[in-house]
């Protein structure tokens, strides 16, 4: 049965659309999806995202909303159709990502040893150690291998000529990586027949690498024993936390349940304490050790840092990366990577107005209405002011933030991320989607392929966000002879 | 000049603690102005010590006791040598406010930003702005001026503060102990372009010196960074250049960075703290104090109470 | 993989908690239900047994009307030792380590929970307690059932089993305590508490077993003898002995030698009291051997949380 009314609401406008060209044709990759998509009944598609709700729904696959009214719990919506992403598209991502997770992982070791990218000015000073997530702790720290950043997820979006930019970096506590394995799944069982045709690169190995990559920060212990250390039930990210620990194969561990004695971390479990040698932590630095920082938290283990200075345990991401992941060094990492690397950055930022410097702050605040500004410490979507969305009353509140903490925000251009076609009440429409491929870096950097693909479902909503109502898509990276 | 110092703290509680796990900075620094000798850390119940030096050259000892513990003694001993003060001219060129202004860059600036209980607040500036606190001629006359403005305007009074006052109410009563006028000359200090950074440690009292800080026990000051001179001590609760009887034990950002001991457990109790500090004079013999005995007072004391510098 | 202190704990009570809050059901249903037509003092007397079986005050029940105590054993959150908070405490247990129980475990000490809850909550249970309390016993069966199919019969599922045994045990044992009046009584008063007797053996859930095995003819000597000694009767305190012991030797069996041997022995000793006990026909011994009974709960429960959840850091440190 052909549907023809399927293709009804897709509307192009200037922003780049993943599945169609401007002139309405589909790119090459889409070319089959789309057929198959017009020979499904608005019915049974509907059936088919119904089934995936409730198996989303009763795998536990949810995450707590903070400050939404009507109740804590959600399933993070799934939308069926798969993005799609070309071998030749997707290595060149692959490349920029690497070299760029190198250069920060350098940036990092630098700051906290000889500080040499400051000494020579490529970097401003001030913007390092005014940082709230810049720990002078880890000054002269050494740690396993080097590698400070084990887990990144950096945050892509596609301009309207296609090009794919790094939207920003998150180096501390990068999640939503289970949504990619669940949402895989769920496409298995929701479109088996696509994978026939399309031949998809796998995600699932994600957990065997994340396993390596952990298992690379204690080299010198045959069987090191390994856990996951989660703020407990009541994050957000609750169940990635449970997933992943299973996934592995790892212990899942709470602050309450690791103890130090004599600068060494261990697990108190029923035949009495265990040894840990490498912890992938949850928790963010502030909350994880009572005795160093935020002496109120009840989540962390008290002691950790100075067994971790001494060597003695190993933890995933280092301590301090909040550092590199702060928007108003996000501005200079283009700098750090020809810094580090002597080559020219394979995948650009995004144009970031930095709101310390007086004349940049003064454009900014002359042209609220036209850009979008963010908070430099936070994630989530929080804290942001979307410029042609706001009322005047937001632009005003903002102005008064920015002159009050200038250091403490950016701002950069509204952009029209790129659109992909998603399925809204029976019906295709295009939505916006950013791209969160994550990355590790154990003895190696390695990227799974693809990421998570992240819509907001509002319609004309720039806004991916879990948090704020946005939901996700199975992401497909093509192997090269399926162009 | 010579000191031989014991430095008691005794904590005790109203009910068995469990897993306590400490950091204390007590050992006295070893560099060009001052030579520690010999230090001796000795803590009851016995225990595995560990040390290491962190990014500002402190001595950093921890450890953690198994043990259910109604008290706790930390006992350090050490022996240090201390250099006279240099010669200070009476000031210093205009132009050293311009090598001020050029450190934007340099890893001095550390000393330069705000830090937890050094920050330039609105009191702060009002402050400043009531006594005419600007920069004058030079750094190190305007760093005398405000020493002495300090000494002139807020009261030394113990126990008008506690060990996390910040300088709001300390100008606000015009009360405080070393610590506190130390970080309100700190923010000051910083306010002005000045690299401050503060000190913890003992002043050593002789009979005819008339300190208004209290002897035997630990006390504040800073050192401020001028071109030229480097870091030079200034002790603004005695009004006095920090010389040989002063003895440092860890310099860092502000109190936060250097409390002498800071410490978790686990257990339903009530921390008490107990310090006895005595500081005299190496080439006299002086006999270790008695050992102070834990006194449960009758008013329960906050957990985790950390000490206060006099 | 090892198991953490903190989870072993959290499935032990959860355990717990839910046996307390099918035996609190069954003594409450059986007391309101089975002795109506009794007379007056000997009603309150029931219920005075009933209040100390429960560890309620009897000084502050006096004689003030059984109702108001029954909805505050039953109904009242605040209560620590009533059904509601009972059923509670083991949700919240088994909330905490979800990840550890099946899902079909999870889903019905929820619906549980949430079941006496709504009933609690809207007072329905008023309405009908006999069926309101037998649902409570249906749903903490069915949660038992669903445990064993489902769990992995590893170091977590016993220790559920451990924290079953000894609340039953451990309850057992109090009940019998608070009946010593009734069962020792002198020969020529036994016709008036025979209807006690038989009202006991329900709340051990024990009457139509007995009657298989001694007839419907009850007397205490053979009451005791089945409801504590007897080896194959499910809900007897030797039964739950044999499931302490048997239980203790499982959760040693994974770690290191010798590691669990305190926890084993007083286990097996109060498996042997149990095995080798008995009681004389004027049941002289009695009092003492509940007594007994309870401190054996009581040091083996000492002993498991001392050994394998809350032990000092340097008492063990293994490998």
């Amino acid at each position: 049965m052909h549907n023809d009314n399927f293709l009804a609401q897709y509307v192009l406008d200037g922003a780049w659309d993943e599945m169609c060209r401007p002139d309405g044709s589909a790119r090459n990759h889409y070319v089959e999806l789309m057929r198959r998509m017009q020979h499904i009944t608005p019915q049974e598609l509907q059936q088919r995202q119904q089934v995936a709700d409730d198996t989303f729904l009763a795998q536990g696959v949810t995450f707590t909303v903070y400050g939404h009214e009507a109740g804590t719990e959600k399933i993070f919506p799934f939308d069926l159709i798969p993005r799609i992403i070309t071998d030749r598209e997707w290595r060149r991502v692959e490349q920029g990502l690497t070299q760029r997770i190198t250069a920060l992982n350098m940036f990092l070791h630098d700051i906290y040893h000889d500080e040499h990218i400051l000494n020579d000015g490529i970097v401003p000073r001030d913007l390092v150690y005014s940082c709230r997530h810049y720990r002078r702790e880890m000054r002269g720290v050494n740690v396993p291998q080097g590698i400070y950043i084990n887990v990144t997820g950096s945050d892509l979006i596609r301009l309207p000529n296609g090009e794919f930019v790094v939207l920003e970096d998150n180096l501390r506590v990068p999640s939503g990586v289970s949504y990619m394995l669940v949402n895989r799944q769920m496409s298995k069982q929701v479109f088996p027949q696509l994978f026939d045709h399309y031949n998809v690169q796998a995600v699932e190995q994600y957990g065997q690498m994340l396993l390596s990559t952990l298992r690379s920060l204690a080299p010198h212990t045959s069987e090191p024993n390994i856990v996951l250390l989660t703020p407990g039930s009541y994050n957000s990210a609750y169940f990635e936390h449970t997933y992943l620990a299973r996934q592995m194969g790892i212990q899942l561990v709470e602050g309450r349940d690791l103890v130090v004695h004599n600068n060494t971390v261990y697990m108190r479990t029923t035949s009495g304490l265990q040894k840990v040698d490498v912890i992938y932590r949850r928790i963010d630095d502030d909350f994880i050790d009572p005795l160093v920082f935020r002496t109120d938290s009840v989540l962390g283990v008290p002691g950790l840092m100075h067994a971790y200075r001494a060597g003695n345990v190993a933890i995933a991401n280092a301590l301090g990366t909040g550092v590199a992941d702060d928007k108003a060094l996000y501005a200079y990492v283009p700098a750090m990577i020809k810094y580090y690397s002597g080559q020219e950055p394979i995948i650009n930022n995004v144009e970031t107005y930095l709101l310390s410097e007086r004349s940049q702050r003064q454009y900014v605040l002359d042209n609220l209405a036209s850009l979008v500004v963010k908070a430099v410490g936070e994630s989530g979507g929080y804290g942001m002011l979307i410029g042609p969305q706001s009322t005047a009353a937001q632009r005003s509140e903002f102005a008064t933030r920015i002159s009050q903490d200038p250091r403490g925000y950016i701002a950069q251009p509204t952009l029209q991320l790129s659109r992909a076609p998603c399925i809204i009440d029976g019906q295709l429409e295009a939505r916006h989607v950013d791209l969160r491929p994550y990355i590790l870096y154990g003895d190696r950097v390695t990227i799974v392929p693809g990421g998570l693909t992240r819509v907001a479902l509002t319609r004309g909503s720039l806004v991916v966000n879990s948090s704020q109502g946005g939901g996700s898509k199975d992401t497909w990276v093509l192997y090269a002879d399926k162009e | 000049m010579k000191h031989h110092i014991f430095h008691d703290t005794i904590f005790s509680y109203d009910n068995p603690v469990r897993e306590s796990i400490m950091e204390v900075r007590l050992q006295p620094r070893d560099d060009e102005r001052q030579r520690c000798h010999h230090f001796n850390l000795t803590v009851t119940p016995r225990t595995m010590l560990y040390a290491f030096r962190d990014a500002l050259d402190n001595t950093v000892h921890h450890f953690n006791i198994t043990v259910p513990l109604t008290s706790l003694l930390v006992r350090a001993e050490s022996t240090v040598e201390v250099l006279p003060c240099p010669v200070l001219p009476p000031q210093l060129p205009t132009e050293s406010w311009q090598t001020l202004d050029a450190l934007q860059n340099d890893p001095l600036l550390d000393m330069l930003l705000p830090s937890q209980f050094a920050q330039p607040t609105a009191l702060l500036r009002e402050f400043m702005q009531q006594h005419q606190i600007v920069r004058r001629h030079d750094p190190l006359s305007t760093v005398n001026h405000i020493s002495t403005l300090l000494f002139d305007t807020i009261t030394y009074t113990p126990q008008s503060t506690s060990v996390d006052s910040p300088i709001d109410v300390v100008l606000t009563q015009q009360k405080g102990v070393c610590q506190d006028i130390t970080h309100v000359m700190i923010a000051i200090c910083r306010t002005l372009g000045i690299p401050s950074r503060y000190v913890s440690g003992y002043l050593y009292h002789r009979r005819d010196d008339h300190d208004r800080s209290q002897s035997d026990a630990t006390h504040a000051w800073l050192e401020i960074w001028l071109p030229e001179l480097g870091w030079i001590g200034i002790d603004p609760t005695n009004r006095i250049w920090a010389g040989e009887r002063h003895i440092r034990i860890a310099i860092g950002r502000d109190y936060a960075d250097v409390p002498p001991t800071r410490g978790v457990y686990r257990g339903n109790a009530n921390e008490h703290l107990d310090v006895v500090v005595s500081v005299n004079d190496a080439n006299i013999h002086t006999q270790a104090p008695p050992l102070a005995r834990p006194i449960w007072p009758t008013t329960p004391a906050i957990a985790q109470q950390s000490q206060q510098q006099q | 993989m090892a198991m953490l202190s903190r989870v072993a704990d959290s499935l032990y009570w959860m355990s717990r908690y839910l046996e307390r809050t099918e035996h609190t059901a069954r003594l409450l249903d059986v007391t309101q239900h089975q002795l109506i037509d009794v007379d007056i003092t000997a009603s309150q007397q029931r219920w005075h047994r009933l209040w100390q079986a429960l560890h309620y005050n009897e000084a502050m029940a006096g004689s003030r009307e059984p109702a108001p105590i029954v909805e505050l054993f039953t109904a009242d959150s605040h209560y620590p030792d009533s059904l509601v908070a009972s059923i509670t405490a083991a949700r919240e247990n088994a909330r905490q380590v979800r990840e550890h129980i099946s899902s079909e475990m999870w889903e019905q000490i929820n619906r549980l929970y949430l079941d006496i809850r709504q009933q609690v909550q809207g007072h329905h249970w008023k309405q009908a307690t006999h069926r309101f309390y037998g649902m409570v016993k249906a749903g903490s069966h069915l949660f038992q059932g669903i445990t064993d199919a489902t769990m992995i019969h590893d170091e977590g599922w016993n220790f559920i089993q451990m924290g079953r045994a000894l609340e039953r045990a451990n309850n057992t044992a109090s009940l019998l305590h608070s009946h010593l009046g009734i069962l020792q009584s002198a020969s020529d008063e036994q016709g008036v508490h025979h209807a006690e007797w038989v009202a006991l053996l329900k709340m051990c859930s024990a009457f139509e077993a007995y009657c298989k095995v001694h007839t419907p003819e009850v007397t205490p000597p053979r009451m005791i003898q089945f409801v504590v000694y007897d080896a194959v009767f499910p809900r007897s305190i030797r039964f739950c002995a044999d499931s302490i012991h048997a239980a203790t030797i499982a959760i040693d069996a994974k770690h290191t030698r010798g590691h669990g041997q305190r926890v084993q022995r007083v286990a097996g000793k109060f498996q042997a009291m149990l095995e080798y006990g008995g009681v004389d026909d004027q049941l002289a011994t009695l009092a003492h051997n509940i007594v007994q009974v309870q401190a054996g709960c009581s040091q083996i429960g000492a002993a498991l949380h001392e050994v394998h959840i809350d032990y000092a850091v340097d008492s063990t440190l293994s490998n």
